[in-house]
């Protein structure tokens, strides 16, 4: 766990200093396909996919989580589209967000990374009191590239891309850990900033986010989420906001690996097996 | 076409998917017959300019200096930011890596363009910039189309595959970039770093077995490593097994490390998340050993060994020095 040293501290009137907005999605669940996730006209089986929350956007909420709980941070959810079968604004309420909005509307489907980026920046600007922005750092199908950066970018924002944990929270600082390539970095952005987490998580580890809680789904059973339209957004400056298309996609035939399941203690199907890869010349 | 490529170095020495990028520009260049320049931003940049030198590029923008000494997107993208302003270039490519994604995005942010990370092909569709990448954990072919220019793209090293080197290229003008410095230069800092250079005998061994989180404790560790010396072969990691401590960073096989290419590979307690998948998919044969039968590793292994690595793994040692 990181050592919080923080002098960032409750105002007097009881309202975090520190402001958290932490944008999420909801994603396709395509780790475990028994089928191809695309039919011959190249559109995704909707109906047939199950979704989950984004697995690094989850993380981002946890590391907000944990400064709400050690620094008494104000944290809002931000979700990214309309909701197909898991509710992630809703999820976050449950996991102890303060408060969700939504992000959707007709346009939004179509929307590539820089429209998306766009539309949260505007949220924000209207806000006007975030002090990180944290999201995941997973590229969405249909996005194209990294939406952090794209946010930061577009609000002048410094960014720190692959953050994996927060360090340390300090006048007007944090100190972040980034992955990088062959390593990892200390690295210090004055806020506001904006973070893109990318953590590789295994079991047991302290940074594993948290389960929904019972008391808070009950609490927020019946808690409106308000929807923005991400056309109406970015209406002032919508001749930019789209700069990539979808031309296709296809799937590609699966490379058949015949798997030979052996189950210990089996040896002499192991034996099998080295014999082969011995005739093979491999070993 | 006009096409820009960044070359990332690691430790003042260029990176095996930016040659893979910097091939790839100029043979889109040579083909659809246009210019293609490198950009290298680092406080040093000798030894890269000389390396760029018989590649094929028309000309090295240098970007130097001890403002770019630590990696800082803000920098980085302001760079080359600045050259494609002053080049009118038509597409960027970097190499598909942590950094190069991360200038790509906040790049095409400023510059209102088009963006797709993580590409294994580039086309043109008209008078238009396409980028081809990997969906739905590399199941899903996609095509994106760039509508508004310069095309910014991440590549990954496939994208290389087919392409040849030049065989007699010109040399290249060298050209100093200045870059003004801007807002969010010292807004962002790096306070300490590990790096290593990738283990170079890992990505080109013939045999590696690969430690994941499931090894458990030093006597699991111990009989993988035992496995790895009878066989001959290199170990490598997951990152899991690397946060772990069992193996040095340099060692990580997948996303952000090393990727393999063995005739031989044996996973012993990986799950085969698509962060290490990656890494390992060129490998010729796969034999996994893993305690959950549902791991996602039996579903591409060759041979999946549904058992504890702290029985499977000596038996294997005995059975290979039986020879």
């Amino acid at each position: 766990m990181a050592e919080w040293v923080s002098d960032i501290d409750l105002a007097d009137n009881g309202e975090a200093k520190l402001r958290v907005l932490v944008v999420v999605r909801e994603v396709y669940d395509s780790s475990d396909i028994p089928f191809d996730p695309v039919d011959e006209r190249g559109e995704v089986k909707r109906g047939l996919l199950s979704t989950r929350f984004d697995q690094e956007d989850l993380n981002a909420l946890e590391m907000a989580l944990k400064l709400k709980d050690n620094i008494g941070a104000g944290v809002v959810a931000l979700a990214l589209g309309k909701t197909l079968q898991v509710d992630v604004a809703k999820e976050c309420l449950y996991r102890g967000a303060d408060e969700a909005v939504k992000i959707a509307g007709n346009g939004f489907d179509a929307a590539d990374v820089l429209k998306k980026g766009m539309a949260v920046a505007e949220y924000v600007r209207e806000k006007g009191d975030f002090d990180l922005i944290i999201t995941g750092v997973s590229i969405v199908e249909g996005e194209g590239a990294l939406i952090g950066p794209h946010i930061a970018g577009v609000l002048g924002l410094p960014c720190v891309t692959y953050a994996e944990e927060i360090v340390e929270v300090k006048n007007g600082h944090v100190e972040v850990k980034r992955a990088v390539e062959g390593g990892e970095e200390i690295v210090q952005v004055i806020l506001p900033a904006v973070l893109a987490v990318g953590v590789a998580l295994y079991k047991d580890d302290p940074r594993a986010p948290r389960p929904a809680r019972a008391r808070l789904k009950l609490k927020h059973k019946k808690t409106e989420i308000l929807e923005m339209d991400i056309d109406a957004l970015i209406a002032s400056d919508k001749e930019h906001a789209q700069a990539l298309e979808l031309v296709g996609r296809r799937t590609i035939p699966a490379k058949k690996v015949e798997t030979i399941r052996i189950e210990w203690p089996d040896e002499s199907s192991i034996k099998t097996m080295l014999a082969s890869l011995r005739d093979e010349k491999i070993i | 076409m006009k096409i820009l490529t960044y070359v990332e170095l690691v430790g003042g020495v260029m990176t095996d998917s930016s040659s893979a990028c910097a091939l790839k520009g100029i043979d889109l260049a040579r083909k659809r017959g246009g210019t293609v320049d490198a950009i290298i931003v680092a406080p040093e940049t000798a030894d890269a300019v000389e390396e760029l030198a018989h590649l094929g590029f028309d000309r090295v923008l240098v970007a130097k200096g001890d403002a770019f000494e630590d990696f800082s997107g803000e920098k980085y993208a302001d760079a080359v930011e600045k050259a494609v302003r002053d080049g009118g270039y038509q597409s960027v490519f970097l190499p598909a890596s942590t950094t190069g994604n991360s200038i790509a995005s906040l790049l095409a942010s400023k510059l209102k363009s088009g963006c797709v990370l993580e590409c294994i092909n580039i086309s043109t569709r008209g008078e238009f910039l396409c980028g081809t990448k990997l969906e739905f954990e590399r199941k899903v072919l996609a095509e994106y189309k760039s509508l508004k220019g310069p095309f910014v793209a991440t590549l990954e090293e496939s994208a290389a595959d087919e392409v040849r080197p030049e065989a007699a290229p010109k040399e290249p003008a060298v050209i100093d970039l200045e870059v003004p410095a801007g807002d969010l230069w010292d807004r962002v800092k790096v306070i300490s770093r590990s790096v290593v250079r990738k283990s170079a005998e890992l990505k080109e061994a013939r045999l590696v077995v690969g430690v994941g989180a499931g090894v458990g404790d030093s006597e699991g560790f111990g009989m993988v490593k035992e496995l790895a010396e009878v066989l001959g072969a290199e170990m490598g990691a997951t990152r899991a097994a690397v946060d772990a401590g069992w193996l040095g960073p340099d060692k990580q096989i997948g996303q952000t490390g090393v990727s393999v290419k063995p005739d031989l590979y044996i996973a012993c307690g990986i799950s085969g998340a698509v962060q290490h998948r990656v890494g390992i998919e060129n490998a010729r044969k796969i034999v996994a050993i893993n305690i959950d039968p549902e791991a996602p590793i039996f579903k591409y292994a060759h041979y999946a060994i549904i058992g504890n690595l702290k029985e499977v793994v000596p038996k294997l040692v005995d059975l290979l020095k039986e020879r």
